[in-house]
């Protein structure tokens, strides 16, 4: 129960922290996706539902299911089970992963080719892969654990 | 067992709010996204810039031809979109106030009573009861307009910072001249922005300009929708 409602701030405020940085500066580090993609680590498949359905509720803007929308239900879940059948270490792992969720995210959101090839973009999948390595170390200052099936292998 | 039964009744609960009740948490949202709205210096900014588009097409042609609108409706603005690359707003209108998909989303000059206003946007999908509105600074927004008063004919290109492209070498263009709509699927004429910059594109060949705008993306809270 801990480890749900650790969880749980974290989330709220990472997503507070997104729309405030977008409001104020135009602009947001991917915070959100990083999170979730450094959540994959310490949850199992139910605790990952309710985290990712939780986000998708808070961040929705609009009535109809958009590709945006389901690319960051899924993208989750994806990175839960590649983190499961790879033998990637977390470190390298989380960098990877969320540089991998952030180009998944915005080609299923349609943005254009030239954006998704420029400068900015790749400073953006870098910086994500640096959150999401900061929210690992995070989870764990905070007394999380990971969770043991991903030594399995 | 019980925190499983918690666990479980919460998946379902917050599948019903994605899937089927979305809007029931943007009242959430609004306490992260809450706003000043524009400033009196933002509504002054916003009529000065439609009065110079007025002059400055008058100048080109000749000939005031002031954008045509058949009908205006007002909306506020419900939630935006949080990530980057796309800019977009939900609005509190659709098919129940007649509104269409392509329709010009302006924020309306409010001191003179005519029909004037600076594009914010332009309505992507309608719903019942909201509309989706792809804005300016969107990354896949591309608008042919003309600048100040000789109408130079370039591309605007969306984005987080706004650009003129395609601009000729030889068009006398600078900081501070007005920009206008000028593409098929919005009214002609309707402004958008100042010149803030210009300088040469990459080969030399053609020129390119970032813009100005007079208000704050932030602070737009209410819309007007024009066809």
């Amino acid at each position: 129960m801990k480890k749900t409602f650790t969880l749980f701030l974290f989330l709220i405020a990472t997503i507070a922290l997104q729309l405030s940085w977008l409001r104020i500066f135009g602009w947001t580090p991917e915070f959100l996706i990083a999170l979730l993609v450094a959540i994959t680590i310490f949850v199992n498949l139910h605790e990952m539902a309710l985290f990712v359905l939780l986000a998708a509720a808070l961040v929705d803007w609009q009535p109809m299911l958009s590709m945006d929308m389901l690319a960051l239900l899924l993208i989750p879940f994806f990175i839960f089970a590649l983190r499961r059948a790879s033998p990637w270490n977390i470190w390298a792992g989380t960098a990877l992963f969320a540089i991998l969720s952030v180009c998944i995210f915005y080609a299923a959101a349609g943005i254009p080719r030239e954006v998704l090839g420029s400068r900015i973009f790749i400073l953006n999948g870098l910086l994500s892969a640096a959150l999401s390595i900061g929210f690992v170390f995070l989870l764990k200052v905070v007394g999380l654990r990971p969770e043991r099936r991903l030594f399995a292998r | 067992m019980a925190e499983r039964g918690i666990l479980a009744f919460l998946i379902i609960l917050l599948t019903v709010l994605v899937f089927a009740q979305p809007y029931l948490a943007w009242p959430v949202r609004h306490m992260f996204e809450r706003s000043a709205g524009l400033t009196d210096a933002n509504k002054l900014a916003i009529d000065n810039e439609s009065l110079r588009a007025e002059n400055a097409i008058l100048r080109e042609r000749n000939t005031v031809i002031p954008p045509q609108f058949s009908s205006e409706k007002e909306a506020n603005v419900f939630v935006r979109y949080p990530f980057n690359y796309k800019k977009e707003l939900l609005i509190d209108i659709g098919k129940n106030s007649d509104v269409k998909e392509g329709d010009t989303v302006l924020l309306p000059d409010t001191s003179s009573g005519e029909k004037r206003g600076i594009l914010v946007g332009r309505v992507e999908s309608v719903q019942d009861k909201t509309s989706l509105v792809q804005l300016i600074f969107d990354s896949r927004l591309r608008i042919g307009v003309r600048i100040g008063d000789q109408g130079v004919e370039a591309l605007l290109t969306g984005g987080d910072t706004p650009k003129l492209t395609l601009i000729p070498k030889s068009a006398q263009v600078g900081s501070g001249n007005i920009v206008y709509a000028a593409s098929a699927n919005l009214p002609y004429g309707v402004v958008i922005g100042e010149i803030k910059d210009v300088s040469l594109a990459d080969g030399g060949l053609l020129q390119e300009a970032t813009l100005r705008f007079p208000y704050e993306l932030s602070d737009i809270k209410t819309v007007v929708v024009t066809r």
